[in-house]
């Protein structure tokens, strides 16, 4: 009994030890361990600290989009339904709702009836039955006035509107480089803001052509208010490319509201805008890419 | 093997916490831009003739007839805007009906996001329906039946048809299996008459040659509750729908405006024997049960909420009439509505969060829902005559109401959002209080 007592003390000591052994060489480890681990951390937050600068240079300039687009009076009916509260519908149902409603509903139904009141004026009224048994050959000449017209005026306005934007941007970026020079160091300032100058035009061009392009999809957009459940915090987000000719590719979501019809109406109202408009001539990218989020707030 | 272990766990760790970062500077590239108004408030459906497939007369009269009928009963729900077959790009002759066949970029084009194809072989005796829904930009078939009957069920394939569309967009039935009850007056009596969903069919339910008012369904839509006036005072008749017999009951006073609990054969209505008119809950045979309400001032047109714990009534207690809710399970009452002077017809969405009720406001009186709790007030009509006594469809989607937009009194529906709004029976003579029914399942 006590032999086998001793030699169970003394490999317990053996094993001890060992143990300390390991236990140094685990320190050493675990050493390692919080030294790769600080390091990656430190790579963390440095990399969200350099994110975070970048953000606020985002942002003024998601603000300076909203202005130069007011003051793109091309077409007020072209601009207006950019902004967040109109809501579409027939004139005859608006009209009965709440006071409070009717302010921002008037802007809207106009450009919807624009088109079709511009491409049958000047022609004598046709019956109805008329209409239907020469379908194809009214349906011929419709779409040649539609296209004419569509194109004209599109490309009329697009490039008086750019026109208009690169003055604008010529003048505030002359404003800019007469800013800093009063108070700041006159070599590096230039530098800067030549630079910013060029890239802030284009990329402003690119928002710019990206509100046209949300616009021409919220056109398209569908959704009967009842689908939403009663729900209004539904929220759909997509992202996707927009090719130089205006093919609309890549579309994915990067959030979905869990309401599918309200999810696939997104979807549908971005695929029936393709192909949108192609990029304006001054913007020379492989493609634009554009996200938008779709909420249902105006659904009452 | 521990060494391995922490060795391991940490990598794991680490990996874990730069994979964890890495998707959220990922979604830091992109700016999103908000679009928050549907520029159409509607489905952009297209439904073109039928394709005839037994290729006789009939085939062709049915194919498209019942195209009509599918566009029109689908319509009437206000989820769909049906695009003018005028615009379809595909041969209206000899329309392609199945997925494999279908050209979808025809329908794309012209902006219609669903599509319903119908097929129709008819013999002499029976008519077979093969329906099919496809969602275009998919380029997949979401529901496909085949029907088979007679003519004279052609109306209900339909429906039946459009009850599977509706399930398939919301979860429930739709209308389509419901009636409405209504009151109409000609030649000095009203008698509560009863039509389809769409208004198609009204019959007169009751022959009493007096006055019949108030008409309540039960939650099984086999019984209907009334006031009538047939024993030369407003007593509460319950009857039984199909074998059109019940109970009366009569006592001192008026028993008027009954509301049938949920799921029980069980009803509220007012009663003034006391004196004062008050709300009682009565069984389905015409025993009071209990009194429900006890204030001074009249309680009158009570409705449930969907589960049957709740009822919201007028009452005159604060000196005007106003709607307030009742738990009849805690017995505390809540005042609802604090705008207007005069408050009434309220009537319990069977969704459960609003209510509907009419308000008179310069001598006009107009259609608002408000929610349970007291917040986010609607008005649904205005500038239209009177608008009053409104009652929810049983999917909770639209509301029917009288208005006398158009000189006499005459039934309408709208959406629950007070758009769409039209007419729905037209019979001569005046009709008012239109209530709409549950489902009907098995009728």
């Amino acid at each position: 009994m006590i032999k086998r007592n001793r030699q169970h003390g003394s490999s317990k000591r053996s094993s001890r030890a060992v143990l300390v052994i390991e236990m140094a060489h685990e320190r050493r480890l675990i050493y390692w361990a919080f030294g790769i681990s600080l390091i990656c951390h430190l790579v963390f937050f440095g990399a969200f600290l350099v994110a975070q600068k970048h953000k606020p240079r985002k942002f003024p300039r998601q603000s300076v989009i909203n202005v130069s687009l007011v003051a793109t009076p091309s077409q007020a009916a072209h601009s207006s339904p950019v902004s967040k509260k109109t809501a579409p519908a027939s004139k005859a149902k608006i009209s009965k709702k709440k006071e409070t409603r009717k302010k921002t509903v008037k802007i809207a139904p106009k450009p919807e009836k624009k088109t079709p009141v511009v491409s049958t004026s000047g022609k004598p009224k046709v019956s109805l039955k008329k209409k239907t048994f020469k379908a194809s050959k009214v349906k011929k000449s419709a779409l040649k006035d539609i296209e004419k017209k569509v194109e004209k005026t599109s490309s009329e306005r697009r490039t008086s509107a750019l026109d208009r934007l690169k003055t604008k941007v010529e003048a505030q970026e002359v404003e800019k480089r007469s800013e800093p020079k009063a108070t700041q160091a006159q070599p590096s300032s230039n530098r800067a803001g030549d630079g910013s100058g060029q890239g802030g035009r284009v990329g402003e061009l690119i928002d710019i052509y990206r509100i046209e392009i949300a616009y021409q999809i919220q056109k398209n957009w569908a959704f009967p208010e009842q689908l939403a459940g009663g729900r209004r915090d539904l929220q759909t987000m997509l992202v996707f490319k927009i090719m130089p000719n205006g093919e609309i590719r890549d579309l994915f979501f990067t959030d979905r509201s869990g309401n599918t019809h309200f999810d696939e109406s997104a979807f549908r109202a971005i695929m029936k805008a393709n192909p949108v408009d192609p990029h304006p001539a001054a913007i020379i990218r492989p493609y634009v890419q554009m996200g938008l989020r779709f909420t249902p707030e105006g659904v009452k | 093997m521990r060494k391995l272990n922490i060795t391991k766990i940490l990598t794991v760790v680490c990996l874990v916490g730069f994979m964890a970062f890495l998707p959220a500077a990922g979604a830091e590239e992109y700016e999103y831009i908000d679009i928050s108004n549907p520029f159409l408030r509607k489905i952009p459906t297209a439904i073109p003739r039928f394709k005839n497939m037994s290729e006789n007369k009939k085939g062709e009269v049915l194919s498209v007839k019942l195209a009509d009928s599918l566009s029109k009963t689908l319509a009437f729900t206000g989820y769909f805007k049906m695009l003018d077959r005028g615009a379809f790009l595909a041969d209206p002759r000899n329309p392609d009906i199945t997925a494999a066949r279908i050209n979808f970029r025809n329908w794309t084009v012209i902006g219609s996001e669903l599509l319903l194809t119908g097929g129709v072989a008819a013999d002499d005796d029976y008519i077979e329906l093969e329906l099919r829904m496809f969602d275009t930009f998919q380029e997949k078939m979401i529901i496909g039946k085949r029907y088979k009957g007679r003519e004279s069920n052609l109306r209900q394939i339909i429906q039946r048809f459009c009850g599977e569309v509706m399930f398939h967009l919301t979860g429930t039935r739709g209308v389509f299996n419901s009636r409405v009850a209504f009151v109409n007056a000609e030649g000095g009596v009203k008698e509560i008459f009863i039509s389809e969903f769409d208004g198609y069919n009204p019959r007169q339910f009751t022959t009493d040659n007096d006055l019949s008012l108030f008409p309540a369904w039960s939650s099984d839509a086999k019984w209907l509750a009334y006031t009538s006036y047939a024993r030369g005072k407003p007593d509460l008749y319950i009857m039984n729908i199909k074998e059109k017999n019940g109970a009366v009951v009569t006592r001192k006073g008026i028993l008027i405006t009954p509301a049938w609990v949920p799921g029980k054969f069980e009803l509220a209505a007012t009663l003034s024997f006391s004196g004062d008119q008050e709300i009682y809950l009565l069984t389905g045979r015409g025993k009071i049960i209990k009194r429900l309400t006890t204030s001074r001032g009249i309680d009158v047109e009570p409705t449930w909420s969907p589960d049957g714990k709740k009822m919201a009534f007028v009452s005159k207690r604060s000196g005007t009439p106003q709607i307030y809710i009742k738990n009849v399970v805690s017995d505390r009452v809540r005042r609802l509505t604090f705008e207007g002077r005069y408050n009434t017809q309220p009537n319990w969405s069977p969704r459960g969060h609003s209510i509907v009720f009419s308000t008179m406001q310069l001598g006009r009186i107009d259609i608002y829902t408000i929610g349970v709790d007291g917040k986010d007030l609607r008005r649904l009509t205005e500038d239209q005559g009177d608008n009053e006594a409104p009652s929810w469809s049983p999917d909770g989607s639209l509301i029917v109401f009288s208005s006398n937009r158009e000189g006499i009194s005459k039934i309408y529906v709208m959406t629950a959002f007070g758009t769409d709004q039209r007419r729905l029976i037209s019979l001569p003579g005046a009709q008012t209080s239109p209530k709409w029914s549950p489902n009907i399942t098995n009728q």
